[in-house]
């Protein structure tokens, strides 16, 4: 091809439109040939770096989790770490839901700390067990020294998310497996040698989820101590004990011949299950109502450890399984084996009764849901038209009058919890207040002129549209939930153009509103506004019992609340009560004068080492901490005093995540100020523990500087 | 019959159907009505519309190209039909015409012909293979093209 001669005045390559060469040449190129592409030269470079291609490929390439959604920038720098991506956990350490397996109990330094008076690790330390748990090909290196619970594995690909539970953690990978550590039912108590089948069995080392070859997870969520996972194919798995996988069979009963149902979200509450079921029907499609699928919200109870789950299992063993450990898959044919759903249809969302919602309604579907959560004995529902509503559900039903059935036979305590619930929601029962029936509005939390008028937005709502302050997002957990904007109008632009988008990956696009509630919200109730959460790019939220975090745009982690065993994992950043006088900045935001517990002193760094889990576990400390502490344990000999630590942390605090010398990288003042040195982009909180999936980004930090 | 005006003037009388391949043109038909003014395409030139009329005719029986959100389906599959990679077997200069035309037209199908026959061309290349091809300038200065090199080493040992 004459290349030099024709290229002078014709069209090149890199002369060809934007749109051509990222929406049509794009999809045709691996992320390899695209680098290569991209390094060819400037002009290649700027338009290889769009946000929207890298989201898609991201998207595409790692079935990245839903509040995926809410990032608007960064998604090269997220493709790239994606590859390697690491597992921080911290907070309380029992029942072995830190994953740490052997390194817990044999490192002197971890020890000290989780069976100390403090009975936790108060600042994030990095998992390897998880990354060998991936790494492992055979079941002879299994750490657990299972047999035949590990399938064939293929590709385990790497970690994409994380999903916490009451005493455990659950990672979804790449390829569609799940990895579990920790014990699912707390409550009770199973040794060492009992089954797997056995909920409160605990395995301290992530363990591959045996589930067959073909089954692909897109969603997982965890409620107190039962999970429940969606698969490519539209199946519900749920779980209460890591050895029994069950299917829902029959879930989607409006799915016939000219409709068609799929699950959109499926969200585990406190202690049962909600799903967001979207129907689109033929009829629809002919005539013209185009997309209009119409949604509908089930939720159901299960005691999957009950009368059926005994039978299915030990008809013929009886109590045999549970005194083997790692028992043989009862009928590999047929797992995971399908139970028969109890789900509830629940009411349709009532016509908003506020002038301005109603407004708000015109252009869209109200009664279109397009996001659930759920906490202790709640639903939230988010509209298209961006409406939060709350649904109480009745406590969980002792085993009363619903239980027996008019011949006199017992139900299942998951039917009795149906019929409860039912009767509840229809009003039969004498269920009180009327109010707690049904849907109700939480104005305050979503009509955006109820927004403007929130004392603690103001100057961060100041100029912005109704759509900019449309709330996008929901999440919940046990008694707290959170509604927030996803509010740059970069996402809905399809193909931002100019030079300044374009650079997005390192611009700092904050925004957003963040408002927090409790169960008891009402149509009266004023969301808590965390100031600092305001217009800061975050974009998931994340709740435990009594700490809460936030991850931002930035790949940034903030936690606030209580303490909880050192799961706000702030350690690094708090003063010793003798120093508080002494440099550590007002604007850091405790309380000195709250009530203090003590903390075992630790050293700065130290390295875990079991022999089947080679988990490196290194503290973050900044150099100045890093010094107090070497003052510190100096003087611990001494018998000097106690170090402690506030029990509420109010105002959001950045939680690190660094490696020490050795490992890479160093510690010092020239890293303190290169601030991303980690970014990290999914977390997961629950009960007392915390964990986030953390990536290096030290080859990007520089890159929008050279431009 | 539909006649079209190209940016030198040439004109081109053709079967409405084959015409109609091209959205835009469809539309603009939609929008005036039955004419017998030529339809002037100001972004093409003669050869070049010669080239796109010659795809549209012989794939005037084709059903149409499926909605947009068939990104996916399409995606990295670089498979190209006997007649079609015969048909794009042009110069570098007049393949890029084409993908131009391609997108003013808006002729998906051919678009993507042009785009995957490109991906083709690019498949497996280093970047110094690539700037070879497609005769692209390296306007990095050496400490850029370290810094990019850094950037991309991920990719690299895949």
């Amino acid at each position: 091809m004459s290349d030099a001669t024709t290229s002078v005045d014709g069209p090149t390559l890199l002369s060809l439109p934007d749109t051509v060469l990222i929406d049509t040449l794009s999809p045709h190129l691996t992320s390899r040939d695209l680098v290569s592409l991209r390094r060819t030269s400037k002009r290649a470079r700027a338009v290889f770096d769009d946000e929207v291609l890298w989201k898609r490929r991201t998207l595409a390439d790692f079935s990245f989790p839903p509040h995926a959604s809410a990032r608007v920038g960064g998604w090269r720098k997220l493709y790239r770490g994606l590859e390697r991506p690491q597992v921080w956990v911290w907070g309380q350490s029992d029942r072995g839901r830190l994953g740490l397996g052997a390194a817990q109990s044999e490192d002197q330094t971890l020890r000290r700390l989780t069976s100390g008076g403090s009975g936790g690790i108060p600042f994030p330390v990095k998992n390897d067990v998880v990354a060998a748990a991936l790494a492992s090909k055979t079941s002879d290196e299994n750490p657990t020294k299972t047999k035949a619970v590990v399938p064939s594995r293929g590709d385990l690909g790497s970690v994409v998310e994380l999903v916490a539970g009451g005493w455990s953690f659950h990672a979804r990978t790449s390829t569609g497996k799940v990895i579990f550590w920790g014990t699912m039912d707390g409550e009770g108590y199973a040794g060492p040698h009992a089954s797997l089948r056995e909920p409160s069995r605990e395995i301290d080392t992530p363990t591959l989820l045996d589930l067959p070859a073909d089954v692909v997870v897109k969603q997982l969520s965890c409620g107190r101590s039962h999970a429940v996972a969606l698969t490519d194919k539209g199946d519900v798995l749920e779980w209460r004990a890591w050895g029994t996988v069950w299917k829902h069979d029959g879930l989607l009963p409006l799915a016939t011949a000219t409709s068609s149902a799929r699950v959109a979200q499926l969200e585990a509450g406190w202690d049962f299950t909600v799903v967001l079921v979207e129907t689109s029907s033929s009829d629809d499609a002919r005539d013209g109502s185009h997309g209009a699928a119409r949604t509908d919200i089930y939720l159901w109870h299960s005691d999957l450890s009950d009368d059926r789950y005994r039978q299915t299992y030990f008809a013929e063993l009886e109590e045999s399984p549970f005194s083997r450990a790692w028992p043989e898959r009862p009928n590999s044919d047929d797992s995971p084996a399908r139970i028969q759903s109890p789900a509830l249809k629940l009411p349709a969302l009532p016509w908003p009764g506020d002038q301005t919602a109603e407004g708000l309604t015109q252009s869209t579907s109200p009664h279109r849901t397009v996001r659930i959560a759920a906490g202790e004995n709640f639903v939230l529902a988010l509209t298209e038209s961006g409406l939060v509503y709350k649904l109480d559900v009745p406590p969980r039903h002792p085993s009363g009058t619903d239980r027996r059935r008019p011949d006199g036979s017992l139900r299942s305590h998951a039917e009795a919890q149906r019929l409860a619930l039912a009767r509840h929601l229809s009003g039969d029962a004498d269920a009180g207040d009327e109010g707690q029936r049904c849907w109700k509005l939480l104005p305050h939390f979503c009509v955006p002129d109820r927004l403007r008028a929130l004392s603690g937005l103001q100057g961060v709502v100041e100029g912005k549209s109704d759509a900019q302050l449309r709330i996008s997002h929901i999440s919940a957990h046990f008694r707290t939930f959170v509604v927030y904007t996803s509010d740059d109008p970069a996402e809905h632009q399809l193909h931002p153009q100019s030079e300044a988008a374009r650079g997005s990956g390192r611009q700092r696009r904050r925004g957003g509103i963040v408002l927090l509630g409790g169960r008891e919200a009402d149509a009266d109730t004023v969301p808590d506004v965390v100031p600092q959460l305001q217009d800061a790019g975050v974009i998931k939220v994340v709740l435990g019992d009594y700490h809460f975090g936030a991850l931002t745009e930035d790949g940034e982690v903030w936690t606030w609340g209580s303490w909880s065993k050192g799961a706000l994992g702030v350690w690094h950043d708090l003063p010793p009560a003798a120093e508080s006088a002494s440099g550590r900045g007002e604007d850091e935001g405790y309380d000195d004068t709250a009530n203090l517990v003590p903390l075992p002193r630790v050293l700065p760094h130290f390295r875990v080492g079991g022999p089947a889990a080679a988990a490196r576990i290194v503290p973050r400390l900044g150099s100045r901490a890093a010094a107090r502490m070497a003052q510190s344990s100096a003087g611990a000999g001494a018998g000097g005093e106690e170090k402690r630590v506030p029990e509420r942390v109010d105002q959001p605090t950045p939680v690190r995540f660094r490696l020490l010398q050795g490992e890479g990288r160093t510690v010092g003042e020239d890293n303190e100020q290169r601030r991303t040195t980690s970014f990290a982009f999914d977390v997961a909180f629950a009960g007392w523990h915390s964990s986030a999936l953390v990536m290096d980004v030290d080859a990007e930090v520089d890159s929008g500087d050279a431009r | 019959m539909v006649s079209l005006t190209t940016s030198d003037n040439e004109q081109f009388t053709v079967d409405k159907d084959v015409a109609e391949r091209s959205v835009l043109i469809k539309q603009m038909l939609e929008d005036i009505g039955d004419t017998d003014q030529p339809i002037p395409l100001p972004n093409v030139s003669s050869n070049v519309l010669k080239k796109v009329l010659e795809y549209c005719a012989h794939h005037r029986n084709d059903p149409p190209p499926p909605a947009d959100d068939a990104e996916e389906s399409r995606r990295r599959t670089t498979d190209i039909s006997e007649w079609d990679s015969k048909f794009i077997q042009v110069d570098q200069e007049m393949l890029f015409e084409i993908i131009l035309a391609a997108n003013y037209l808006d002729i998906k199908p051919l678009l993507d012909v042009g785009c995957k026959t490109v991906a083709n061309m690019i498949k497996g290349k280093t970047p110094e293979e690539i700037r070879k091809v497609f005769n692209i300038q390296n306007d990095f200065s050496p400490e850029e093209e370290a810094q990019i090199r850094k950037e991309n080493e991920w990719a690299e040992d895949r």
